[in-house]
């Protein structure tokens, strides 16, 4: 049977990518080796299948069509805009059990928007090419987009019903894959107001502390007004990595780095959870 | 009001970005056969983002076009600029 054997939050931001060079150097040198870090673990644990939970930023999706949970189950390709600086290339999805988690979801009451084909944005992209780096690894991946960046917006309670199945579907597959999940996205940041450039430090320390401890109740009752007027509208993704936690039941995280990035407008933490078990 | 239709243009420009070309040829005549009212055609023609987020539109989508309809060498201090009017919380570029 497939065994969800790893999970970690971390960032996806897009200047990772776009701004390489910044003045404080140091800070983004230790973001960087942390999502090193991140990939030396999930090959020594031998993981074959990552699913990559990230938020759509109002480039795949449009007004027009605006799911609450999207799985990539067939081609994909990435990165989506050209202003991040990587060349487009293919990303093999393990297709057979995304296709399973799909259908795992439409039997247990979660029904999934669906992409056959898809050129993936940064929301999934970054974490993949930084932390699964598939060219070089060879692991497969399974990008799930959710509705944090963009109203009407995932409820963070949903969201780790939807981890927890996604959890009980990959240990109830009968390949013999090792899966790793990531929840994605920046923990404080203002994306596009007049507070862009302005972390959070200290809430940020607040959230991690909660992840640490596995207190993932107490990251659900964050209200989003709470959190757009303290974090800012990115601090929403936090939903993503509740939706993590969900997955592997995390009684607890082990922290590997935290930076305030203000010239990645970002508060960007990279934590290992710890499964439940 | 209607938002909704402000945030369907902005993404309009950014799924076809030669949509650009025809708004700032004529940006009465691209906008004419949208449904808006006259505060959001006036802030669409002049550019006006920090109006259109006050209104309620994405700042996801204010933040994508301001580039590629002022240029990229504006982002993000020009962009901030205008958001804030002249406060900049981030610091000075590399």
């Amino acid at each position: 049977m497939a065994e969800l054997v790893a999970g970690f939050c971390l960032p996806h931001d897009p200047l990772m990518a776009s701004v390489p060079k910044i003045n404080e150097q140091a800070k983004a040198d230790i973001v960087y080796e942390a999502l090193e870090e991140v990939n030396r673990r999930i090959k020594a644990m031998n993981v074959d299948t990552v699913i990559v939970i990230g938020d759509d930023h109002y480039c795949n999706f449009g007004p027009h069509c605006l799911p609450q949970y999207l799985i990539a189950i067939g081609d994909a390709d990435g990165p989506r805009e050209p202003w991040l600086g990587l060349d487009r290339y293919p990303v093999e999805i393990d297709t057979s059990l995304a296709t399973h988690i799909m259908d795992f979801g439409f039997d247990h009451g979660f029904d999934w928007a669906v992409a056959r084909s898809i050129t993936l944005e940064h929301g999934t992209m970054i974490p993949i090419h930084y932390a699964v780096k598939p060219n070089e690894s060879g692991i497969k991946s399974i990008p799930i987009y959710t509705a944090a960046g963009v109203e009407p917006l995932l409820r963070p309670r949903r969201a780790y019903e939807l981890g927890q199945m996604i959890g009980e579907a990959v240990a109830a597959y009968e390949g013999a894959q090792r899966v790793a999940i990531f929840g994605t996205g920046g923990i404080s940041h203002w994306v596009g107001t007049a507070e862009m450039g302005r972390v959070n430090e200290e809430f940020d320390r607040m959230v991690l502390d909660k992840v640490a401890a596995g207190d993932v109740e107490a990251l659900i009752a964050m209200s989003d007004e709470y959190l757009v007027e303290t974090a800012g509208n990115g601090s929403l993704e936090i939903r993503n990595w509740i939706m993590a936690m969900g997955a592997v039941g995390a009684r607890g995280a082990e922290l590997i780095c935290y930076e305030p990035v203000p010239e990645w407008i970002c508060g960007m933490g990279v934590a290992e959870l710890k499964l439940a078990g | 009001m209607s938002v909704n239709t402000v945030e369907r243009i902005l993404w309009e420009f950014g799924e076809n970005p030669e949509r650009i070309g025809q708004f700032q040829a004529n940006p009465v005549e691209y906008l004419s056969p949208y449904q808006l009212d006259d505060k959001e055609s006036k802030a669409l023609t002049k550019v006006d983002l920090k109006t259109l987020a006050e209104l309620g539109v994405s700042t996801l989508l204010t933040m994508m076009v301001w580039p590629m309809i002022k240029g990229p060498e504006g982002m993000p201090f020009a962009y901030l600029e205008h958001m804030s009017g002249g406060k900049i919380t981030a610091p000075p570029a590399p």
